[in-house]
């Protein structure tokens, strides 16, 4: 553990987490990549790190969120039922899956979400349903949120929430397999629309609960980065005033695409970026 | 009969209060360590252990955070006579507790 290497953990992990931040998302999906590419890390121990950093992004930032009522705790318990199943999944499938593969499929989840990011400008409320409402009414899960611009509550209902858990298996699958947060694969109108930050962290926590007794969690890593995080976090949400939505998009994408083809590279075993010890 | 509306927004304080002290508490546990990790390098082994165990701790304390937010969930449904929220709660919790054994079963069986 030397002071330089911890501060490049601290510092690629403030980038990312406040990059992330000004997207209403976890950093994590930057982490990965540039630990494995530019730190030499292995896959393993970058993922240990980067689900610590999704807790600590999404702890630290949740909490003004729960203060203005912009969340749904009761829909948050109800889809995390989902989450945490599918990271079940992810830990057994992290632990048993090749490398070479977490490298792939990581570069295909970068470029659906480069295509997500695009995507959002033409994303609109999600108010469309057919069936599942009886559930959704019963436990009560509809809610309202205030509109930042009028000040007034805008009343929404929870459709087809079946569909809604099956997306959330899938997405806690990923979040475990592969380290990110599963903000990265939710729909991004409910995440833009209805700002309901589902999970504060809890389908993170059930993979880093995993990869901390099985070792993966290095704190020589992980320490530095769950730091970055938190800071990242608030100047993330700072910065999300300062930087045009359009700008940011363009950033974004940019970004992960790049990371992207740098993945896809390491996953056929061609490493652009060799660090020397 | 409790207001719905007071009762959500009691319970989103109450969250809000775990994830912002918990925040804090887990973040200093981990400079702390970190620190005397970094000390330690230039001044001894035993120190840098005791700080890498102390850094631990602070993650440990960061995973634990959503666990508690769920346990404290739970209880607040369980109060409110909302049984199958409370039940939803309860199940989560355990299927991270089925997480966390499943890494105790992998780290026999994958290394």
């Amino acid at each position: 553990m030397t002071t330089g290497l911890s501060l490049w953990f601290f510092a690629v992990s403030l980038v990312a987490s406040a990059l992330g931040g000004m997207l209403g998302m976890a950093g994590g999906i930057f982490i990965v990549p540039v630990l494995t590419t530019f730190g030499g890390i292995g896959v393993h121990e970058a993922i240990g790190a980067s689900i610590v950093s999704v807790i600590a992004c999404s702890c630290s930032s949740a909490a003004p969120l729960l203060k203005r009522g912009l969340t749904n705790v009761r829909l948050a318990i109800v889809l995390e039922t989902a989450t945490t199943l599918g990271a079940l999944t992810g830990i057994v499938l992290n632990g048993v899956l090749p490398v070479s593969f977490l490298f792939l499929f990581f570069a295909l989840v970068l470029l659906l979400s480069a295509y997500q990011m695009l995507a959002r400008r033409t994303a609109t409320a999600p108010v469309t349903a057919t069936n599942g409402e009886k559930w959704a009414s019963s436990l009560r899960l509809d809610s309202s949120y205030r509109d930042d611009v009028t000040g007034e509550r805008v009343p929404y209902e929870v459709k087809r929430l079946p569909v809604g858990m099956s997306l959330m298996y899938g997405a806690g699958l990923v979040s475990a397999l592969l380290g990110i947060g599963s903000g990265v694969l939710k729909i991004p109108a409910m995440d833009t629309a209805l700002r309901l930050p589902f999970m504060i962290g809890v389908t993170a926590a059930a993979s880093a609960g995993a990869y901390f007794v099985r070792g993966d969690i290095v704190p020589a890593i992980a320490g530095p980065v769950a730091l970055g995080s938190v800071v990242g976090a608030l100047v993330g949400a700072r910065g999300l005033l300062l930087l045009s939505n359009e700008r940011l998009r363009t950033l974004f994408v940019t970004v992960l695409i790049l990371l992207a083809s740098q993945m896809l590279l390491r996953a056929f075993g061609i490493h652009v970026f060799q660090r020397s010890e | 009969m409790i207001d719905p509306e007071a009762a959500s927004t009691r319970l989103d304080t109450l969250l809000a209060r775990i994830l912002q002290y918990g925040t804090w508490l887990a973040s200093s546990v981990v400079f702390i360590g970190v620190a005397t990790a970094l000390f330690g390098a230039h001044n001894g082994i035993r120190m840098s252990q005791m700080g890498r165990s102390v850094a631990s701790c602070g993650i440990a304390l960061f995973i634990l955070m959503p666990i508690v937010r769920v346990c404290a969930m739970c209880a607040f449904f369980a109060f409110a006579r909302d049984r199958r929220l409370a039940l939803i709660a309860a199940f989560v919790l355990i299927i991270l507790a089925a997480g966390i054994g499943l890494g105790r079963v992998q780290r026999r069986t994958l290394r």
